[in-house]
């Protein structure tokens, strides 16, 4: 029997407040409110709680347990993501998978835990103004998180990854074992639908825990509208209700606070402040968002590979990912996903019976991923997010010329690695695909395929930018405390800083700069 | 230009209105088959797919199959319930655009009413859009395949066929 830690928190007395019982107006108060609870929000509210803050979280997805995770697909997409893990760019070429419940995306991120490139810190100080954040200041908050959540490299690999790790071996390409933020892991394979056993030290089970054992007040279901500010400085904000179906049900609470920490997100925390019309002199709100956008290859092996059991990801290779330098052509980084039956169907292109064919073979089947590291190059600058009629937010994302070309080199690439690595017959996903069965077919039709919109299949699990930060008011809306700069008492605490995108999975990095602006915020607000 | 799916409806009304001058091109398809009773999804809808669930899986569900094919239409109307607002409004204006006798012969070049297309048919129909030049209907084409597809490999009767099974440490774990 796996121990509840959610159920025996709120037996003990939590304070924890579901929008969906949410009865009439309420107006309450506090030092500090953060909106969000994952990466960003989860470790400001431990943070701040523990200095002794007044804290109210509040996170639009509902709080789920261990015990809610049934590993399905068709449940724990309606439940724990955004949109039910349909969210997708304004033009619908990119997928978006983003988590919406208590622990944000860590509650269903496949746990790859990597530090900030220093090609991507280095990037930072020569062209965004960074003066204080580099791998040396960063370096005892990364050690920090890395001891919290029990980061380390995880050496057992399923097929899925000894595959990848196989096809650089045999084109001495490089490659590396990747850490992981779990605890005593059965190694099911299931962590994006929500881990059944608490292994994984996501928000839900560590830093949202220690803020209610340290009096913080947990509101799950409820939607922020508005802040609140006069005068220059943030005074609140307006949240909305949902419902158990994550609908409005017309109830709302009104909630004083002198200081607010935006954790929502790269869509939320843009789609609050512009909800909210806050100061914005150079119009920079939502802008730069980046996804690093990531394009897919199947490949058929004779043996079995299980893709769905084992850890997800443990072995990823960034051969291309610097090869031109930061500003060069568009690096990408080599990854696996996990090959669950809903993923599979919905991201491989096609239809009938070749479709069925493809979905006989999911044990059979070998995905690797490229990330297509975006935002470095002056031709990369990634999408904006906007509001629909409604308040709800879209990202704009064009594809330019630029990020195409190294989604071309990236299909490539990741054919070549595969059939080194002994695959039988390799799909790139891509809507005039066709399976082939050697490398230089796969070339020979790769350089041919049309590189567009809602033909080349795209995904994306990391969303970045949209609140940068930076050295210059121009350029940037936070400063590198994450400071808002037009606004006394607002915070920006998560992925929604980062001015580029990372060239990495970004949990580790927003952990890391989210402990250091979260202890310089407790220290001033003590002051 | 870039048409949205309202501008999309707007002109393929018109254009059908414009080129019969009647009310029969912006008339619902008929019904020809028996809509499930308490589903969310309106008997035009539920048509559009009952077609198009056996050309999107075929392979999986046959056309004869109704049994299985009720269980997929069940499923999508679970899962078009629990979407957003406004994917639910997209799509309701797709499967308007679809459901209607107008819209129809726009999308489809002219093709027969869609339960009068074999499978062989309706598959070709399905490479058109897959591959189109408009990035509508291209949109249109992988909304739809998405959400049938889920519908059916999603749940786990679909999974024994493809020999897809919890891992063995996990029996016992969860109870569902």
């Amino acid at each position: 029997m796996i121990k509840d830690i959610i159920a025996e928190g709120l037996a003990s007395g939590w304070q924890h407040i579901d929008g969906a019982n949410q009865q009439g107006e309420q107006e309450l108060d506090c030092d500090v409110l953060i909106i969000g609870s994952g990466a960003g929000g989860g470790i400001s509210a431990q943070v701040l709680s523990q200095a002794g803050l007044k804290v109210m979280v509040v996170d639009e997805g509902p709080l789920k347990s261990s015990q809610d995770f049934k590993m399905q697909e068709r449940s724990a997409y309606p439940d724990l993501y955004q949109e039910s893990a349909a969210r997708k760019t304004k033009d619908k070429a990119i997928s978006i998978f983003q988590g919406r419940c208590v622990g944000g995306s860590t509650t269903v991120n496949w746990t790859t835990s990597l530090r900030t490139p220093e090609p991507t810190l280095q990037h930072w100080q020569q062209r965004w103004g960074f003066k204080q954040l580099n791998s040396q200041s960063l370096a005892p908050y990364f050690v920090k998180a890395e001891q919290m959540l029990g980061i380390s490299p995880w050496l057992q690999t399923n097929q899925n990854n000894a595959l990848l790790a196989k096809g650089c071996e045999v084109l001495a390409w490089s490659y590396q074992a990747i850490p992981r933020n779990v605890k005593q892991c059965w190694d099911l394979g299931y962590c994006g639908m929500g881990c059944p056993t608490n292994a994984k030290q996501s928000m839900l089970v560590t830093t949202i825990p220690a803020a209610l054992n340290a009096g913080a007040t947990l509101l799950s279901r409820f939607r922020v509208q508005t802040l609140h500010f006069d005068k220059g400085a943030i005074t609140g904000a307006q949240l909305q209700a949902l419902d158990a179906s994550q609908r409005l049900h017309g109830e709302s609470i009104k909630i004083k606070a002198r200081q607010v920490v935006l954790s929502a997100g790269a869509i939320g925390s843009p789609a609050v402040l512009l909800r909210s019309k806050v100061p914005d002199p150079y119009q920079l709100v939502g802008k730069r968002t980046f996804l690093h956008p990531s394009v897919m290859s199947g490949a058929v092996f004779e043996q079995a590979v299980n893709s769905h059991q084992g850890a997800p990801q443990s072995v990823y290779s960034d051969h291309f990912v610097w090869r031109e330098g930061s500003e060069g052509e568009c690096g990408y980084k080599l990854e696996v996903p996990p090959v669950h039956p809903i993923l599979l169907a919905t991201k491989i292109s096609g239809f009938g019976q070749f479709h069925s064919d493809m979905m006989q073979q999911i044990n059979h089947l070998q995905v690797t991923i490229a990330l297509l590291r975006d935002g470095f190059n002056e031709q990369s600058i990634g999408g904006q997010v906007q509001l629909r009629d409604d308040g709800s937010p879209v990202l704009d994302y064009p594809i330019s010329d630029f990020v195409w070309r190294g989604a071309r080199r990236a299909l490539l690439s990741m054919a070549e690695l595969q059939f080194a690595a002994g695959a039988k017959q390799v799909f790139p996903l891509h809507e005039q695909s066709k399976l082939v069965s050697s490398w230089p077919q796969a070339k020979t039709m790769i350089e041919q395929l049309p590189m567009q919109a809602l033909a080349t299949r795209l995904a994306s699990a990391h969303v970045m930018g949209g609140c940068a930060m930076g050295g210059d008011e121009q350029t940037s809306l936070v400063d590198e405390e994450g400071n808002y700069r037009w606004l006394d008492g607002l915070s920006v605490i998560d992925g929604s800083v980062f001015p580029t995108s990372l060239g990495a999975n970004p949990q580790l990095s927003i952990y890391a700069m989210a402990l250091r602006n979260a202890e310089l915020l407790a220290k001033r607000l003590q002051a | 230009m870039k048409l949205s799916r309202r501008s999309l409806l707007k002109y393929s009304i018109a254009t059908a209105a414009l080129a019969s001058g009647g009310a029969w091109l912006v008339s619902p398809a008929s019904i020809d088959f028996k809509p499930m009773p308490k589903l969310t999804l309106k008997p035009q809808y539920q048509q559009v797919f009952w077609y198009l669930i056996p050309a999107f899986l075929e392979g999986a569900v046959a056309s004869d199959d109704v049994a299985r094919k009720q269980h997929v239409l069940a499923n999508i109307d679970q899962a078009f319930s629990i979407l957003e607002p406004h994917t639910q409004a997209e799509l309701n204006q797709l499967l308007e655009i679809l459901a209607s006798r107008g819209g129809w012969l726009l999308l489809s070049a002219g093709a027969a009413r869609l339960s009068e297309l074999s499978i062989a048919q309706r598959l070709l129909l399905l490479q058109q859009w897959q591959q189109h030049y408009l990035q509508l209907l291209r949109q249109a084409y992988q909304g739809l395949h998405e959400l049938i597809t889920a519908a059916w490999y999603g749940d786990p009767t679909a999974w024994p066929e493809l020999a897809y099974h919890l891992p063995v440490q996990a029996r016992g774990l969860v109870n569902d």
